[in-house]
């Protein structure tokens, strides 16, 4: 379990051999480039500049073709594969070889050209459409469009009147007005579409008559000069011979989609360079030599060196440790088996770089939660089987690749507490075979309080171990203090209060303990009521206890010395080892007393607290005692905390009934006669698939839950930076090795 | 004192299917109305950018859990007392009411805890909409809400438990 541990790395070199460091660099992903260049010290060189412009305006060119000629793949993929990013296999070779491989610029005009060819005949057919669609109520008028224009003495006007009111229209037109003629040309619709005829000395009268009707001009392009039906007909041809036009633009399109895979390798080739001239941006640079700073992997500090080596002498390297101010990237390096536990790093956010990476103890328990909550031998077996089918299957990459092994873990943690709690895809444990019945060692349904007892109590090891991680982190930097008097009291309180009220609570119900936990009770219960005395009086120390005091006797602590005098440091550290040994003879001699719990330890008890409460340094806390009481009070927060853990019983439960239902209403389908066994087989397949997926959600949810808010809260700083080295960075291509 | 075989007009067996009944209604509400919240959001989301599909579905989805507790509420009562076998009749009275009352943790806190959760997934998955990678995180937090269903759950399971014991 660690944090890998990492170098800064600083390459000095001429500027002749800068591209082919990079490119060497990015190639192999050895080194983090830092920033290190200020912005405003000097500007890009004016080279490099263009040079990333025209990187920029390649991979926009190329994402448009990938997304023009993508729209006319007709390559079918299936429902999760077209949910997945786009993958090309190709050879190291053909991606470096990429660039002189495909006529890009020419292979860019064509698409072009192909994109506008299809805007027009996108706007041609839709202005034909239109037009078409403005002709058919007209189709009976026999007379040309161009009529529309007017004689000398006459004008015609064509357009819609509300069906309903054409009789009304055509009653007052001819009082009013006997130089006009209306006639209907089609009367189906709720609009009547009409021709009016009128004398120009009648015309204003006559189109003031018809507006108070609802009169609407009829929408047919000036342009349409023939009788409506001829019209119709001459687009209607354009329209055929602008379709094969168009089928034939398509065609070409499709031809083009070929390539598509060549462009997608190209642009991520393109996005590679430009990441590179990026990088190059930053480093400092003079006329003749350049300075590269960054971090690298301790384990690769060999082939950084290896790389400069092949271009020397033009290179020299040189690698120190990260000094106290710097934050080093971090990269988690855990052994193999516990690698997918790391995507739940992932989601949480990387480690600090100076804490400790808690992927190994966290693993285990997220593996046993995750096969309590799904719970069932039978689904595990399933989601294992699911999960290493589609790594093989579309051989993912990746985090996603990650996160499938994590879930097959869950599915083998599934199978082991599946075998243990006699779940098989939810039959009930009465009906299952004697073997594997007698394997079993619990039944989850009719024993729920003892199941919720075992996840309870693996809650409880697990923020325990929370709590000694951050003292251990706490003592990794040197500060005993806070690991001894901190999270030592918490842990001698959450032992002692549990162990207490195991006793406690065997007591209450039974009436008589056994003899194991006799011998513990009474011991436990001084222990609680020591631990709680010096949670308060520790806690709330203001003390800086025996650290301080071993530096002031070395003389490195002369400040502190200075403010607080040299008699009260030490004083202060004397106490503070005493209490410690005190603490440890206490313990001791619980140990040597055994199950005394009489008198004599109770009057022990007594004087210790009494000694504690009398002693300097607790009469100097008396003043912080209230700091100290709040943290004892904090500690009912842990109750919150184990009993969350109950969740995963409850969870553990759904998985088994929901199966118990779908395998209840299928034995009812089952003896229906002719189709009982299709639906019968029908409803298990289909049920036992949905029990599965909606509680594969609980199952990784809760678990997650209990890592990232019980255990995680205990000891773990986030807000480490993930190491993203100078690399090939691709989530479309898969390099394969040459063939032959 | 004679044990009452009716109690406020209703046999034990009518209690515990009242029981039964009310925590599956409860979640059922309380689900389909968390994930309307969601699924709208995630609605809008998916016309911008129907790649976050993947993305959304786990957030959208984990408001119907509670549906699920409060249907497995209702079998565990048909299931506990045998009414599947037809021994619904053998229910005392005062049973089917200690039964009914067992149920009301999951009918009132699986029906308010996925209406909140559902709005809270909402605010996830628009977390989701603008940064896609971090989907694991936003899925998180709606969880959060869910402890206190779970947490009734466990006080339904453990209250039939005793109840059942007590009648054995």
């Amino acid at each position: 379990m660690a944090v890998a541990k990492m170098k800064k790395v600083t390459l000095l070199g001429h500027c002749s051999v800068k591209p082919e460091l990079t490119r060497r660099l990015q190639e192999r992903g050895l080194i983090q480039i830092v920033s290190a260049r200020d912005e405003a010290e000097d500007a890009t060189p004016e080279r490099l500049a263009a040079h990333i412009h025209d990187l920029e305006l390649a991979i926009h060119k190329a994402n448009f073709m990938l997304g023009f000629l993508g729209g006319f793949a007709t390559e079918k993929r299936s429902f999760i594969r077209s949910m997945m990013t786009p993958r090309v296999y190709v050879t190291r070779a053909h991606y470096e070889m990429i660039e002189g491989k495909i006529p890009f610029e020419e292979l860019y005009e064509r698409c072009e050209e192909l994109d506008d060819e299809l805007a027009a005949q996108r706007g041609t057919r839709g202005r034909l459409s239109a037009q078409a669609e403005s002709l058919r109520p007209w189709l009976d008028l026999d007379v040309p469009l161009s009529a529309r224009e007017g004689t000398i003495g006459t004008a015609l006007l064509l357009g819609f009147v509300p069906a309903a009111s054409i009789e009304a229209v055509k009653a007052e037109l001819a009082e009013a007005a006997e130089l006009a003629d209306l006639e209907i040309v089609d009367e189906t619709g709720q609009q009547a579409s009409c021709a009016v005829i009128v004398h120009s000395s009648a015309a204003d009268e006559v189109q003031g008559l018809l507006a108070r009707f609802g009169f609407k001009a009829a929408p047919i392009d000036a342009g349409l000069q023939q009788r409506p039906g001829a019209e119709l007909d001459r687009i209607e041809s354009e329209l055929t011979e602008l379709g094969a036009r168009e089928k034939e633009t398509h065609e070409r399109a499709v031809k083009l989609t070929a390539l598509l895979d060549d462009i997608l390798v190209l642009r991520e080739r393109l996005q590679d360079n430009h990441d590179r001239a990026a990088v190059e941006e930053r480093f400092y640079h003079t006329d003749q030599a350049f300075l590269i700073e960054g971090w690298a992997r301790a384990s690769d500090l060999p082939a950084v060196t290896e790389v400069a080596g092949e271009l020397a002498p033009a290179i020299e390297v040189a690698a120190t440790d990260p000094e106290p101010g710097d934050s080093p990237p971090v990269e988690l390096d855990n052994p193999r088996i516990f690698r997918p536990f790391e995507a739940l790093m992932r989601l949480y956010g990387y480690p600090n770089h100076d804490e400790l990476d808690p992927t190994v103890i966290m693993g285990p328990f997220f593996f046993i939660f995750f096969g309590m909550a799904l719970g069932d031998a039978g689904y595990g077996l399933v989601l294992a089987l699911a999960c290493w089918w589609g790594i093989r299957h579309f051989d993912l990459q990746g985090n996603v690749k990650n996160f499938m092994h994590l879930l097959m873990y869950g599915g083998i943690g599934s199978i082991l507490v599946g075998v243990l709690t006699g779940g098989y895809f939810g039959i009930d444990a009465r009906e299952l075979p004697q073997v594997l019945r007698s394997i079993m060692l619990i039944d989850p349904l009719n024993q729920a309080m003892e199941f919720m007892i075992i996840a309870i109590m693996l809650g409880i090891v697990q923020v325990i171990l929370g709590v000694i991680l951050e003292g251990v982190d706490a003592a990794r930097h040197g500060d005993w203090a806070t690991a001894i008097f901190d999270q030592g009291t918490t842990v001698a309180m959450l032992v002692t209060a549990i162990l207490s009220f195991v006793g406690w609570i065997t007591l209450t119900v039974a009436g008589k303990l056994p003899p194991a936990l006799e011998a513990i009770y009474g011991p436990a219960l001084m222990g609680l009521g020591l631990s709680a005395a010096l949670l308060v009086l520790l806690q709330g120390r203001v003390h800086e206890g025996f650290g301080p005091a071993l530096a002031a006797i070395r003389g490195s602590n002369e400040e502190d010395v200075a403010a607080r005098g040299r008699a009260k440091v030490l004083a202060d550290g004397v106490l503070g080892l005493g209490l410690l040994l005190a603490i440890y003879a206490w313990v001791a001699t619980f140990f040597a007393l055994g199950a005394a719990r009489g008198i004599a330890g109770q009057a022990l008890l007594v004087a210790a607290i009494a000694g504690l409460i009398g002693s300097p340094i607790a009469r100097s806390s008396l003043g912080r005692v209230g700091s100290g009481v709040f943290n004892l009070y904090g500690m009912s927060g842990f109750i919150g905390d184990f009993l969350s853990y109950a969740r995963l019983m409850a969870i553990g439960l759904a998985t088994v009934l929901i199966g118990m239902v779908i395998n209840l209403l299928a034995k009812m389908v089952f003896p229906a006669p002719y189709v009982g066994l299709i639906f019968g087989v029908l409803l298990l397949v289909v049920g036992h698939t949905f029990n599965l997926v909606i509680n594969l959600l609980g199952a990784f949810v809760h678990p997650t839950r209990l890592q990232f808010v019980e255990f995680f809260s205990k000891f773990y700083d986030d807000g480490g930076e993930e190491f993203a080295p100078l690399a090939i960075r691709t989530k479309h291509l898969i390099f394969v090795p040459e063939k032959g | 004192m004679a044990e009452p075989t009716v109690i406020l007009g209703m046999t034990g067996y009518q209690w515990a299917l009242l029981g039964g009944g009310v925590a599956a209604i409860g979640g059922g509400i309380g689900s389909a109305m968390g994930i309307t919240y969601a699924a709208q959001v995630g609605a809008g989301i998916l016309t911008e950018d129907p790649d976050k599909f993947g993305g959304l579905l786990p957030i959208v989805a984990v408001p119907g859990t509670q549906g699920i507790y409060g249907f497995i509420t209702a079998v565990l009562v048909l299931i506990f007392f045998n009414l599947l076998g037809g021994k619904g009749a053998d229910i005392a009275a005062r049973t089917g009411v200690q039964i009914f009352i067992a149920c009301l943790p999951v009918a009132f806190l699986c029906c308010v805890s996925a209406i909140y959760q559902g709005l809270t997934s909402a605010a996830a998955a628009g977390m989701v909409a603008r940064r896609t990678q971090e989907a694991g995180k936003a899925l998180i937090l709606p969880a959060l809400v869910e402890t206190y269903a779970v947490l009734a759950l466990i006080v339904t399971i453990l209250m039939l438990l005793s109840i059942r014991a007590s009648i054995a």
